[in-house]
């Protein structure tokens, strides 16, 4: 189908985008548009197991994780990564939830009755229901990934 | 010395001068009050002139309006005349074909206007080869037909194409009818629609052009959202749109439901808003099922809504006439109203007819939220609901996170003045056992208070001295046995005061219990309330996932008709 | 997924039905609102828009 042969200036950020994975820097509604694509199976996958590990993780594996991340996000800027990841923790009895804390690259597990850090906290229940793989926190949103890889935004 | 003395004939002298010049004063008074009554007559008279004058000159000025009008008017009629009467002659050819109910006039009108002379006199004008093209088709004329054709396209695309799917639509060619609207529809620009497109979207999506242009069309729109799409802000704001438009149909927890909560629960307002908007999702899901079942029957009164676009075509002032064809209007509308510049130029802003350009955001958003507002038929809704789905899923998986993220984990009661925690229920006995040990402790803390008072135990041990004593004074024991008597009731007194605060509080104890099993009953079914509604998240993705674009139409049928 | 699609007979027989009342209902419409007279007149052949995609206009704020 025929398009207008002038693009508007925001065109160029999205076509830029399909080229090639280089770093380009997104701001506003086409970071928003870029951090609601479907994530990768492959990515979805890699937080799931992070159960499957004893209550404190090795290096090694967190390190796995963070790659993980980076590849996901490969296109952006590491400023606009996720801050943490929260995910249910299926240890035992008394462990509700883990959390991965992306800057200081550590694994914690939590206990029921005990609160996360803060940024984190409001992420703890989503985290805990059954339709949701993890939750990626962010500084202002949280977005909740599900086994499909579509992704919920949650401003408030 | 002697002159002072005033002679009385001078003195009355002086009188009489006096009084003569006090009567000349009052005259000139009385002239002068005159003059002032004069002067304001004359300044009356003075503001009367002017106004006279005014008027003159306005009257005069609106005179000499109208004569300009008229002057001009003429020579405007004439440039119309020269530069584009034959504009109007074309269009009452057309209509001469296209209105005419006698087939041999029809016949008539077309064999005098398969000539190639008409495009020759408005060769610029694009209603002129068409109506050439279609003069020689009824003329069974297929090389000027096509001639006449092309150059129409050449003239204006759109517009042709919109004239010959019109046509060929009110002359039962249902085939051509469908292709010429096809290309009409490629042809638009999504960001900038002609108004008309309202009907036309109307009359496919009800089959007025057949169930073929239904979906040929349709896709022509699919297309449409694509390239609006690439614009980033255009999904963004459907969703954003879709959420308000979805959140509005929330409803109010019933006013009956919950009653212990609401009154015990500290955070009632978290737990409100939780349900609210948990139970959401049957009433979105039940939404679109209800507009999805509703049936699509094609209706006279699209079909004449569409017919009549093709007179409004035809009829309509080419757009290099309309600076000429203003000024006429103008004009005239001075001299009508007898050269008033200012109240002809506004009537002539009130004629104006609306010119803008819709885009096709603000139409989709028209279509599916306000439906009522824009009066779409049921199948445009539809089909603007199907071409939204997925802004609507993204829209309500948003919703939904949101409203996971904020249900209440903790839920706080209050009673009396004890508080406790619960999440869902199971640790009721432990909150019995802390309600009861916080009722006792109230209890205690009452009956401790209650004590007897100094002059009760004064009264025992006055008893005490006046018994000793009164072994002395036989008297003194009447005295002590008043004093123990004084202890005794106030002893008994004590009792039933405490057996009365102890029955109170043990009222209090059932109160408390009681509300207590109530509200933890509350809060279990408030999660099964909660996760029984959750589920329906699924309905509404489930039913959105479900719609294909060829939902609104009769796809079983339509796709085996459509196969050419 | 289609919804109106089902693989039992009855559905189908339904969706006919209803299909089969929507084009008659559209027959209706389509015979109450031509005009006989032009509709006669037409030759067997249809004049059609030509093969070659027809090119948008150039912007219209011009």
């Amino acid at each position: 189908m025929r398009r207008p042969l002038l693009h508007s200036k925001t065109n160029t950020q999205l076509s830029s985008r399909t080229e090639s994975r280089t770093k380009v820097e997104y701001t506003g509604l086409a970071l928003e548009k870029r951090l609601r694509q479907k994530r990768s199976l492959n990515y979805v996958n890699g937080f799931t197991q992070l159960d499957a590990g004893t209550v404190t993780c090795n290096h090694t594996e967190i390190d796995e994780l963070i790659q993980k991340i980076k590849n996901e996000f490969s296109d952006l800027q590491p400023y606009h990564y996720p801050i943490g990841i929260i995910a249910k923790c299926y240890l035992g009895d008394d462990f509700i939830v883990h959390t991965l804390d992306t800057r200081l690259e550590i694994v914690k597990h939590y206990k029921k009755g005990e609160a996360l850090p803060s940024e984190m906290d409001r992420g703890k229940s989503l985290a805990l229901h059954p339709s949701y793989e993890f939750i990626e926190v962010y500084s202002d949103t949280l977005r909740a990934v599900s086994s499909n890889g579509n992704v919920a935004i949650i401003k408030r | 010395m002697g002159e002072r003395v005033i002679r009385t004939a001078d003195l009355r002298n002086m009188e009489s001068y006096l009084n003569n010049l006090g009567n000349s004063v009052n005259i000139v008074a009385g002239q002068i009050e005159n003059v002032g009554a004069d002067l304001n007559n004359t300044k009356n008279t003075l503001d009367q002139l002017i106004n006279e004058f005014h008027q003159f000159v306005r009257s005069d000025q609106l005179q000499k309006n109208v004569q300009l009008a008229e002057t001009r008017l003429v020579k405007v009629r004439q440039e119309l005349e020269t530069e584009y009467g034959h504009y109007g002659d074309v269009r009452r050819r057309v209509n001469g074909i296209l209105q005419a109910v006698d087939t041999s006039l029809i016949k008539k009108e077309t064999i005098e206007n398969a000539s190639e002379d008409q495009m020759l006199a408005a060769p610029r004008y694009w209603l002129a080869p068409c109506l050439i093209a279609l003069s020689a088709w009824i003329n069974d004329n297929k090389e000027l037909a096509e001639k006449a054709m092309n150059e129409a396209i050449r003239r204006d695309n759109e517009k042709t194409a919109l004239f010959f799917a019109l046509v060929t639509r009110r002359g039962a060619r249902y085939k051509a009818s469908r292709k010429w609207l096809e290309n009409y529809f490629g042809l638009q620009d999504p960001h900038q629609l002609e108004r008309e497109i309202v009907v036309l979207i109307d009359g496919f999506t009800n089959g007025i052009f057949g169930p073929d242009a239904r979906i040929k069309c349709g896709k022509k729109v699919e297309s449409w959202i694509e390239e609006l799409s690439q614009k980033v802000g255009f999904v963004e704001e459907q969703r954003e749109q879709w959420k308000v438009a979805l959140e509005s149909k929330s409803k109010k927890v019933d006013e009956e439901l919950y009653p212990y909560l609401r009154e015990f629960g500290k955070n009632w307002g978290e737990i409100e808003q939780s349900l609210e908007g948990v139970k959401l999702h049957k009433i979105i899901a039940d939404y679109f099922q209800d507009v999805f079942a509703k049936e699509v029957t094609p209706v006279k009164s699209i079909a004449v809504a569409v017919d009549a676009l093709l007179d409004t075509l035809v009829s309509r002032f080419d757009d290099e006439e309309l600076p000429l064809r203003r000024d006429e209007r103008l004009l005239s509308l001075v001299i009508q109203e007898n050269g008033d510049q200012e109240r002809a130029e506004k009537l002539f802003e009130e004629e104006k007819v609306i010119e803008n350009q819709i885009s096709f955001t603000q139409l989709l958003t028209n279509f599916s939220i306000h439906p009522e507002v824009s009066n779409a038929s049921i199948a445009t809704q539809k089909f603007s609901i199907s071409l939204s789905k997925d802004w609507i899923k993204s829209a309500h998986e948003d919703l939904t996170a949101e409203n996971r993220a904020n249900v209440p984990i903790d839920i706080n009661l209050s009673i009396d003045q004890w508080e406790g925690v619960t999440q869902d229920g199971t640790n009721e006995e432990e909150l019995i056992v802390s309600i009861n040990n916080h009722v006792e402790k109230r209890r205690n803390a009452a009956l401790s208070k209650v004590k007897l008072g100094v002059q009760h135990w004064a009264g025992l041990i006055g008893g005490i001295l006046f018994t000793l004593t009164g072994f002395g004074v036989p008297f003194l024991f009447i005295l002590a046995g008043f004093c123990y008597l004084y202890f005794y009731l106030g002893r008994r007194n004590l009792r039933s005061r405490k057996a009365h605060i102890s029955s109170e509080f043990d009222q209090l104890s059932k109160y408390c219990t009681e509300n207590l099993r109530a509200s933890i009953a509350e809060v279990v079914d408030y999660r099964r309330d909660y996760k029984e509604n959750d589920a329906n998240a699924q309905l509404v993705t489930e039913f959105l996932d479900g719609i294909s674009p060829e939902q609104y139409t009769f796809s079983s049928f339509d796709s085996a008709r459509s196969v050419q | 997924m289609n919804q109106g699609k089902a693989s039992s007979p009855v559905v189908l027989n339904r969706n006919k039905s209803s299909e089969t009342q929507f084009i008659e209902k559209l027959k209706k419409v389509e015979e109450e609102t031509t005009n006989s007279a032009l509709a006669i007149q037409f030759p067997d052949w249809d004049l059609t828009p030509p093969t070659t995609l027809l090119k948008r206009k150039r912007s219209k704020l011009l």
